[in-house]
């Protein structure tokens, strides 16, 4: 994949479509030339928006300043106090590099597929176990990340593990269905579909799939009745392929 | 964990005091530390120094005033909410709020976009400004006389997709289109014009 190392000027300036970005940031949080480059490549771009400073007018203040009065502030990760107690490089070392990438990759993932970042960050925060599982996923040697989009529907991620021990399975601005109905998850393998979980009813979802995904062909998602069904009342409306 | 009680107040209050002399001279990176911890006044000066940068980039790419300072507004909260996030070895202040900016700013146009995208491919040539029209607002209104000139030694080409993938927000595909050269050409083209800006702005991480 030596094609990656090429994106760091698109990457910089911001010019990947969301699954390249997701790819490129997989490779980001293991390439230090890349990483580095595209360091000094976002400074540049940040030049370029510099130069196109325009003197903000007094009520834009006046209501970001209302908004931060009731904004709570997030509280620093556990790797970000880690790393702060070991200083400006110390998230290179291991484990806070471990840390701090999986978090990063998270958080990438997250922004990548829009407005994830409150959701995922509250999780980071919320459920330890969880994150376990989804960082032991992304940081994962070889992941691959597999999207699809449906008109209508919204589009999903799946990024699994190489041995396809695990994947977590990413959506955003899924369209929302009625309350008594749920859109529920399955892996499909060899035209048998089993069950990988209930994801609510549209939205944001994030879900770890741990079994059952060697060897399967897909992910999809169907539209259930509420409390989920036993094997898929209807087709996929939205299938990511994992080949 | 939280602090409590008496030790954030004297904390806050000593936070306060280091601001009040240095906000204004603080770099944004020193700056965010203190946002981080709920300082207000830290944050006032860190608006001073970044909002019309934020600004300016999101009006290139959004174009409707009021819709480009709702982007600003809500860019300049998050920095507010997240600071404690900002991993200073991963990049500079200005270079997170700057990037997050950007994205936002991409958000608001295609998810605009998107809606009009439903109805017929018309959302397409809606939004073909095509690169004169963004190359003129941008050398136009260029106030750094130094970014002006780095633009100048660029190729033709490499200055088309660098203004078009960072004033225009388009994604390097659509400038691929709109200049009708290959993708990989496009890509190449962003990452040594790119690099020809850093050497030549003697940009430094």
């Amino acid at each position: 994949m030596t094609e990656l190392h090429t994106m760091t000027g698109a990457y910089a300036a911001d010019a990947l479509p969301d699954q390249e970005r997701v790819v490129f940031e997989q490779h980001l949080a293991t390439c230090q030339t890349c990483e580095q480059e595209v360091r000094e490549l976002r400074e540049t771009a940040a030049r370029l928006a510099d130069a196109v400073s325009v003197p903000p007018p007094a009520a834009l203040w006046e209501r970001v300043r209302q908004d931060i009065a009731t904004t709570r502030q997030l509280p620093p990760t556990l790797a970000d106090r880690r790393a702060r107690v070991r200083g400006r490089h110390a998230w290179q070392r291991l484990p806070g590099r471990l840390l701090t990438t999986a978090a990063a990759a998270l958080l990438v993932i997250a922004v990548s597929l829009g407005g994830l970042t409150l959701s995922l960050a509250n999780r980071l925060d919320r459920s330890t176990a969880e994150n376990d599982r989804i960082k032991a996923v992304l940081l994962a040697p070889d992941v691959q990340t597999h999207t699809a989009t449906a008109a209508g529907v919204g589009s999903g991620t799946v990024v699994a593990s190489g041995e396809r021990q695990s994947a977590v399975f990413v959506a955003s601005g899924l369209r929302r269905v009625p309350s008594s109905r749920t859109y529920q998850l399955w892996v499909i393998d060899s035209g048998h579909a089993r069950s990988a979980g209930l994801l609510g009813t549209g939205g944001q979802v994030t879900w770890v799939i741990d079994s059952g995904l060697r060897g399967a062909d897909a992910v999809g998602l169907t539209v259930e009745p509420r409390g989920g069904s036993p094997q898929p009342t209807s087709t996929p409306v939205l299938l990511v392929d994992l080949a | 964990m939280p602090l409590t009680g008496p030790r954030r107040a004297r904390s806050q209050a000593r936070q306060g005091a280091i601001a009040s002399a240095d906000a204004t001279a603080s770099s944004p990176d020193d700056l965010l530390v203190l946002i981080a911890r709920g300082d207000q006044r830290a944050f006032e000066a860190f608006y001073g120094q970044v909002a019309g940068s934020v600004l300016g980039l999101v009006r290139r790419i959004v174009r409707d005033p009021a819709q480009s300072e709702e982007v600003t507004q809500e860019v300049l909260v998050e920095v507010w909410r997240t600071a404690s996030r900002f991993d200073p070895a991963r990049g500079s202040a200005r270079s997170w709020v700057l990037a997050m900016a950007h994205r936002r700013a991409v958000d608001r146009v295609r998810s605009a976009q998107s809606a009009v995208d439903r109805d017929d491919r018309a959302g397409r040539d809606a939004r073909q400004p095509a690169y004169d029209e963004v190359a003129e607002l941008v050398e136009s209104r260029l106030e750094q006389e130094q970014v002006r000139r780095a633009l100048t030694t660029l190729t033709q080409l490499q200055r088309e997709a660098v203004t078009l993938a960072y004033y225009g927000g388009y994604t390097y595909r659509e400038v691929a289109e709109l200049l009708d050269v290959p993708l990989g050409t496009v890509k190449t083209r962003l990452r040594d014009g790119l690099i020809r800006l850093r050497d030549y702005l003697g940009v430094e991480v």
